[in-house]
């Protein structure tokens, strides 16, 4: 197993009262999947993933990623994270480019790069931007190049194109299928949309909230991301209602 | 661009307007307040002895000077105050230590100490930059601890993420981070370190805008002292507004609207 999750649980303190904000998630995954996290607001997605990532510790349980207890960021497992954190002193260019200057690479190197995922996020035009210049959705879209261009093992993604339009959203979808089906890199996602859940993931965690737990996990057949007419995405459109319904 | 050019003539017309009012409630002070002429001159009177200064160049010498004291001062305490409080800010132990010492010393007007300066410097230039400095100081200083002590949590995420080590996390976030406020502190320092300049100056030296004020004084040449105040005052308009002007290309440049 590449990634385990073994019996995490998170408990936050808020005004002296504990919340449960994940109980006893258990969840493997293997090297090269493709995992969306879906869920309503608040039943913990975000906090799961900054514990993926090392940027918190489970109250009890352990994560381990190679056997390897996760207890801090890597660069090699990079965060796009919900809200898009810019460095507002950046251009675009140059915040694409601030993961590049830990690894060891020219300046020209950090430039090629850096065009390449500005170009795969559809904003060459704005790579002189600052973001303080920039709409959210495209100041979302080069904290996914920044992301990407780090070329990590691991990726995590909270909801990262959620200040995207349908257009520039399906555009970008397809850009990071295309990377997942190329390099084989393991993706986790969160998203509350089921079709983008659908039409991205092999497999589907459904988390329930208060507290926060996964209640059903979908394997999704490739023919169902072949378009919302196929049985086999009405099949799994309808599983997730249905546990939706039962559990939410 | 058009708008921005229209707003400015406006805001132009608006500063003409207030020293426009101001010059006539002097002259009409001067018509019926029926105070001696000689304490009292008129603006007509005060502006003939600005020219007059400005012709014999007696002025460009002590403006030029109280610039320089002003500059070296202002800028020691730019820099004094900008290191010690990234320091500060960075080690908590520091900044409760620093903080009490601030609350205790910052109270005492900076020309407080000037008696005491002059016994440790001597007289001369450095008694007048010591009072700019210790004015400038507390500004910068304060604005940088604050600012270093609450850097939006989300830039330091990126340097985790990215496995930024320091000292480069100190470089390309914390600094950059602080930006805009130490641009204010700057900004605010500035305006506390110009009131003082003329303090500064009225002690040990025979030069600068401020031993002119009390020359004029000493001499009862209200004219003089009169057209002294009205190039303090345009100075130090000139000088906020440069510093202003960076200060908004910074803000606009981070993103921060006002
Ligand atoms: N630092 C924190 N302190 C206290 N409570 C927290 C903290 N972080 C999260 N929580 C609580 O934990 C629960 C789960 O939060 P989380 O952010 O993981 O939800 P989410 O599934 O990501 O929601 P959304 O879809 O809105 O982003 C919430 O009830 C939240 O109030
Ligand atoms: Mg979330």
């Amino acid at each position: 197993m590449y990634i385990e999750i073994d019996g995490v649980s998170k408990q936050f303190m808020h005004n002296k009262t504990p919340i449960l904000a994940l109980q006893n998630v258990n969840l493997n995954i293997e090297k090269g999947e493709f995992i969306c996290f879906l869920g309503p607001s608040g039943c913990g997605k975000t906090t799961l993933l900054n514990m993926l990532a090392g940027y918190d510790k489970p109250t009890s349980g352990e994560i381990r990623i190679e056997g390897a207890v996760v207890d801090t960021p890597s660069i090699k497992r990079a965060t796009v994270f919900q809200g898009y954190d810019l460095l507002p002193w950046r251009t675009a260019q140059k915040n694409v480019e601030i993961g590049l200057e830990s690894l060891d690479m020219s300046k020209e190197e950090r430039k090629t790069i850096a065009d390449k995922y500005l170009d795969m996020v559809g904003l060459t035009d704005f790579a002189n931007h600052f973001p303080s210049a920039m709409s959210g959705g495209m100041r979302q879209r080069v904290s996914i190049a920044r992301v990407l261009a780090v070329n990590p093992e691991v990726i995590y993604m909270d909801e990262p194109f959620s200040a995207l339009d349908l257009i520039s959203r399906l555009a970008i979808q397809k850009s990071i299928l295309g990377l997942w089906r190329e390099s084989k890199k393991t993706i986790i996602f969160v998203t509350h949309i089921i079709d983008e859940a659908i039409l991205l993931s092999n497999r589907i965690v459904i988390f329930s909230p208060y507290p926060g737990r996964i209640v059903h996990i979908i394997d999704v057949p490739p023919n169902a991301k072949k378009g919302d007419d196929m049985p086999e995405y009405i099949k799994i459109k309808d599983e997730i209602h249905r546990v939706c319904e039962i559990s939410i | 661009m058009k708008k921005t050019v229209i707003r400015v003539i406006n805001r132009f017309m608006y500063a003409l307007g207030a020293v426009f009012i101001l010059i006539a409630i002097w002259q009409l002070v001067v018509m019926f307040g029926g105070f001696n002429p000689a304490l009292l001159p008129p603006p007509v009177y005060v502006f003939q002895t600005l020219i007059d200064m400005t012709l014999t160049g007696e002025l460009f010498v002590h403006v030029r000077i109280s610039l320089y004291r002003f500059f070296v001062g202002y800028s020691l305490a730019v820099i004094a105050g900008l290191m010690a409080g990234l320091i500060v800010g960075q080690v908590s132990f520091l900044s409760k230590l620093v903080d009490p010492l601030t609350q205790l010393l910052r109270p005492i007007a900076p020309v407080a100490w000037m008696p005491f300066i002059v016994l440790l410097f001597g007289i001369g230039d450095m008694p007048a930059i010591m009072v700019i400095f210790i004015a400038a100081f507390y500004p910068v200083l304060l604005s940088t601890i604050s600012a270093s002590k609450k850097i939006d949590k989300s830039y330091l995420r990126v340097a985790k993420t990215f496995e930024i080590k320091q000292p480069q996390v100190f470089f390309k976030i914390i600094v950059p981070a602080i930006f805009p406020s130490i641009a204010n502190g700057m900004h605010l320092a500035l305006g506390t370190a110009w009131v003082f300049l003329v303090a500064g100056e009225m002690m040990g030296v025979r030069s600068g805008l401020g031993f002119l004020i009390m020359d004029a004084r000493n001499n009862m040449q209200s004219e003089v002292l009169l057209a002294t105040i009205c190039v303090i005052a345009l100075l130090g308009l000139i000088l906020d507004k440069i510093v202003t002007f960076f200060e908004v290309r910074i803000n606009r440049h981070w993103g921060i609207q006002k």
